[in-house]
């Protein structure tokens, strides 16, 4: 359609009366009227004339006056009509929509979810990847520094974590107007039954001027109380743990709390949703200078080392530097520092990355995810969209008979254009309105739900998703009502008239219209469906895992006793005390010693075999150990291969043994028993050697996937004698539930012991529980994506096929007439039904073998062309489908050959 | 009372004459001049070109409706007639004048 077919859409006829000719014909009459009045009384023509012209005064100015009153009038009634002529439309098109309510509820509905899970995606997407961090300002001159290190043989890790000297490094470095450094952890808040972990961000002094931040009330700490070695404890609330905490009272400016070993002076409370430049709540902000103590443990070397790579650092460039240019600096200058260090590589780069979330060097996997999830949704508005047009083409198809008689009877085409059109405005009106509930209920849920750690600031609906929510709205009209609203208001109107309605809606360029929509959103639905079925696998798959132990019903329990002076020996006693009280707790089927917990805390020691210069490397690293109790691997369900585990011969005093793992066994000893060598533990000239009794299946140590490591246990009863520093951990394997054995045991644990600050006790489970989550969200995004795709497509085919069975009931009768039996009919149209789906599964499916490369990375353990799910996915889609059709085909199986031929 | 220049006051008063001839029925424009120009007995002098100008303009008020009809000759000839608005106004404009004009004529009459 041409531009001015459009606009004419719009307005009515333009063509006006001409408006200056009537004013001369009225004034033509009014003279020749006078000038024969004044003739009849007696003057003559000329005179007549003259007094005629006399007694009416100018006639060119009052002949102008008249036109141009005229034409305001005019206008003024045109606007008037065109008013009334919408008025008119609208109440046509929601008169003729009331009439069939289940077709409106259908399209809103469909819109609603189409729109309402894109504006729910954009908001997420919006949040966690554009949006700049809050409370920062000029946050695009803010960067991160990550230290990418190239091993030659093992690759190149980047790491945003980087050691303290790095740190230095940067605040020497021209092109920084400033520098900061900050350290995220956990820590305990209190004391005793009362206590409670809280997210704890140690952050040097000059964060937040370098973020920009401003307090909520009180200060920010300062340099001077920040100074290294020598800080002042004082701690800046996060907004939302002071309202949790405190009720958001100001008298607690001044006062002190507990954290850890220390009392911090509360001296601050940051704005509503400042997290720095992360996305989860932090509840209380303390300075480097007095928290490293708290944070890194007592005795460590952080400020000096190398060799520990935790600290994040941010920089804010000077106006007008080059990032490239600080980069190369930086980079050099570490180079130069670490020339003389061995252990370090000369390819090592710097590297500069902006704050806002997901734009840094390690994008969390869920902002993948998330990302994935919003590209998901635009196919799910384009289904949407497919359906609704084709919704609305058979219902336009169905009336092609109403609108060929008003097209006979006069109605101007695009008048019936503007109504269709109408009629599509007001359902996505509708559906907008519902989809704007959508994005506002889903965006709630999936805060709440999936994403629960990250400080959400203000409503899921802003303006922003509100706006989506109108262009996507807008869009659909465009997409789904134009072209239908047009196709409707052209049938061919003899075919239509001497036809009749049932044959009129069979015009076979619809017919293929329709059907090519239902095959592409069959298609894309196929697509989607794949997508949600591989994540579902990948998270049965990591879900499954066989990790080498066995988290279920496992409990991992620690006991804080920073500040409570106690010796080695005496922690030593608290633990084996409180092992036992443990042991006893009802539900508590098995509990051990250990130390390192998987995915949360590893340690390592320097090894050497009596009989060779060098160990064995891998490139996973060092052994790292466990230092356990000999119920151990029975609590923790930890196979052993052979040899035996550790007893209560296994003294202190007595000859010391270790277990290790199959890669141990493998890597020190190839082609060779283990069991029998000996490896000397520790740091001592001759340190004492430990012989290999036993030899366990491999676990995994921080990753769900990772290359094979290194592992070894030692008895706790010979640690301190192999140098090893011992913190406990109790392990506890219970029946049932763990999440309601956790208080219990904390309970317990605090009443047998005063001296402990804080127990915690933390089921295995959510250790894994971060490693799930983006396989989690994955599923059961998609999975909500896909189940809605499957529905609106069975919508759609059921639409299509009951439409298609409705314009036929007169060849239906007719072969009913002729002998067909009910069950043929039913099967032709189930098969037709059935046709069409295949043709949607071949397409989709061709698509989905396409695009599978492009979510691998983000499975698990599942080919992205898993036969299972291919399989999966064509039963569900053929199931619906065939569901969506049963029930045309069985009212075409129905039609009584007599009522067929009385339609007519 | 409400005060008036002379103009307003001429232009209202034309208004007012105009809906008063047509509350016998529909009028084209010269049978109206010619019925102020008869019932004044030519006393008031009306420009018909002023005449022309409250016709059309009352019909863009909506006062007024027009018509296009046979005259008494057989020739074409615009009718306005009054609308329920128009009426209306005629009965407004005829009660503020009358209320004037006995005021200046208690004024005129009164005595010292």
């Amino acid at each position: 359609m041409s531009w001015r077919g459009f606009k004419r859409l719009f307005t009515l006829d333009t063509g006006r009366p001409d408006l200056d000719a009537e004013v001369d014909r009225e004034l033509e009459f009014h003279f020749a009227s006078s000038v024969a009045d004044l003739m009849a009384e007696g003057l003559d023509e000329t005179a007549a004339r003259a007094e005629a012209e006399r007694r009416f005064g100018s006639a060119t100015r009052t002949r102008a006056g008249l036109i141009q009153i005229d034409h305001h009038r005019e206008d003024r009634v045109r606007r008037i009509e065109r008013l009334e002529a919408l008025l008119h439309d609208l109440r046509l098109a929601l008169r003729s929509l009331a009439r069939q309510p289940g077709f409106v509820l259908t399209v809103a509905v469909t819109l609603g979810l189409g729109i309402g899970a894109n504006a729910t995606m954009v908001g997420l997407v919006d949040r966690l990847v554009f949006r700049a961090p809050a409370h920062v300002t000029d946050a695009d001159q803010v960067v991160q520094l990550s230290l990418t290190q190239v091993h030659p043989t093992f690759g190149s890790f980047t790491n945003t974590g980087v050691a303290w000297p790095d740190y230095v490094l940067a605040q020497r470095t021209a092109g920084f107007s400033a520098t900061a450094a900050f350290y995220t952890g956990r820590l305990t808040l209190g004391r005793g039954l009362e206590a409670q972990r809280v997210n704890v961000t140690m952050a040097s002094a000059g964060f937040f001027p370098l973020l920009g931040v401003r307090p909520l009330i009180g200060r920010f700490y300062s340099e001077e109380e920040d100074r290294i070695g020598a800080g002042t404890p004082v701690a800046v609330l996060g907004e939302r743990f002071w309202r949790r905490q405190f009720g958001a009272d100001r008298a607690v400016l001044g006062s002190s709390i507990r954290l850890g070993s220390n009392l911090f002076t509360v001296i601050g409370v940051a704005p509503r949703g400042f997290t720095g430049i992360e996305l989860n709540a932090v509840d209380v902000w303390i300075p480097v200078g007095s928290g490293a103590v708290e944070m890194l443990g007592p005795n460590t070397d952080w400020s000096t080392t190398r060799n520990w790579e935790w600290v994040r650092v941010l920089a804010r460039f000077r106006p007008g530097a080059r990032p490239e240019a600080s980069e190369a600096a930086l980079t050099t200058s570490y180079r130069g520092e670490i020339a003389s260090d061995p252990d370090r590589n000369q390819n090592s780069t710097f590297n500069l990355h902006p704050v806002i979330a997901g734009k840094g060097p390690e994008a969390p996997r869920s902002t993948q995810v998330t990302i994935w999830l919003a590209a998901v949704s635009v196919v799910v508005l384009l289904i949407t969209c497919a359906n609704v047009a084709n919704l609305l083409l058979a219902r336009g198809a169905r009336r092609q008979r109403e609108i060929a008689v008003r097209l006979a009877l006069g109605s101007r085409r695009r008048r019936l254009v503007a109504e269709l059109l109408l009629e599509v405005i007001i359902l996505a009106v509708a559906g907008g309105v519902l989809a704007l509930l959508v994005a506002y209920w889903g965006g709630a849920a999936i805060r709440s739900f999936l994403l629960p750690d990250i400080d959400w600031v203000g409503s899921p609906l802003d303006g922003r998703v509100a706006a989506v929510t109108w262009l996507a709205t807008l869009l659909t009209i465009v997409v789904a009502g134009l072209v239908p609203a047009i196709h409707g208001s052209r049938p061919d109107l003899n075919q239509s008239l001497k036809s009749g309605s049932q044959a009129s809606g069979r015009d076979p360029r619809q017919a293929r219209l329709r059907r090519t929509l239902l095959v592409a959103q069959t298609a894309l639905s196929v697509v989607l469906l794949m997508g949600a079925g591989l994540f579902v696998q990948s998270l049965r798959n990591v879900v499954d895992l066989d990790l080498g132990f066995e988290p279920r019903g496992l409990l991992v329990a620690t006991a804080d006793v920073a500040g409570s002076g106690l010796t080695r020996e005496q922690r030593a006693q608290l633990a084996t005390r409180l092992l036992e009280e443990v042991r006893r707790f009802p539900g508590v089927t098995s509990a051990s010693l250990g130390m390192a917990i998987p995915f949360q805390t590893r340690y390592s020691t320097r090894l050497r075999l009596p009989d060779r210069d060098s160990v064995p490397r891998l490139p996973t690293g060092n052994p790292s150990y466990n230092v356990i109790s000999p119920e151990f691997f029975a609590t923790t369900g930890m196979r052993l291969v052979v040899g035996r585990t550790f007893s209560a011969t296994d003294a202190e005093g007595s000859a010391p043994v270790m277990i290790v793992n199959e890669t141990m066994a493998r890597t020190y000893w190839p082609g060779e028993p283990a069991v029998g060598h000996c490896v000397m533990i520790g740091d001592d000239s001759v340190p004492p050697c430990a012989e290999v009794v036993g030899v366990v299946e491999d676990s995994r140590r921080a990753e769900l996937r990772e290359d094979p490591i290194m592992q070894y246990f030692v008895p706790v009863t010979q640690a301190s004698g192999l140098g090893m520093s011992f913190d406990r951990t109790l392990y506890l394997k219970v029946a049932g539930s763990t999440d309601q054995m956790v208080e219990p045991i904390r309970r317990a644990m605090i009443s047998a012991a005063p001296e402990v600050a804080w127990a915690n006790v933390t089921p295995m489970e959510s250790f894994l529980e971060p490693h799930l989550q983006p396989w989690r969200l994955g599923a059961s995004m998609f999975g909500i994506f896909g189940l809605l795709a499957l529905i609106v497509a069975a919508v759609g085919l059921y639409g299509v096929m009951a439409y298609s069975v409705a314009t036929r009931t007169r060849e239906f009768g007719v072969r009913g007439a002729l002998g067909a039996s009910a069950g043929t009919i039913a099967g032709q149209v189930l098969s037709e039904g059935l046709r069409l789906t295949l043709l949607g599964l071949v397409i989709g499916g061709v698509a989905a073998l396409g695009g599978a490369g492009l979510i691998a990375s983000l499975l698990f353990d599942t080919s992205p062309r898993d036969p299972v799910v291919f399989a999966t996915v064509t039963g569900a889609l053929l199931l619906a489908a065939g569901v969506a059709s049963l029930l045309p085909a069985v009212r075409a199986a129905r039609i009584a050959p007599a009522d067929a031929l009385r339609t007519e | 009372m409400p005060t008036a220049t002379d103009l307003d006051l001429l232009q209202g008063t034309l208004d007012t004459l105009v809906l008063k001839a047509l509350t016998w029925g529909p009028r084209h424009g010269y049978a109206v001049a010619r019925w102020i120009r008869q019932t004044t007995r030519d006393e008031l002098e009306v420009e018909e070109g002023a005449l022309y100008t409250a016709l059309h303009r009352m019909h863009r008020r909506g006062w007024l409706k027009a018509e296009w009809g046979l005259s008494e000759n057989n020739r074409k000839a615009k009718y306005y007639s009054l609308t329920p608005a128009g009426r209306g106004e005629l009965g407004r404009s005829a009660d503020q004048w009358s209320r004037y004009s006995r005021a200046v004529v208690r004024v005129l009459e009164a005595s010292a």
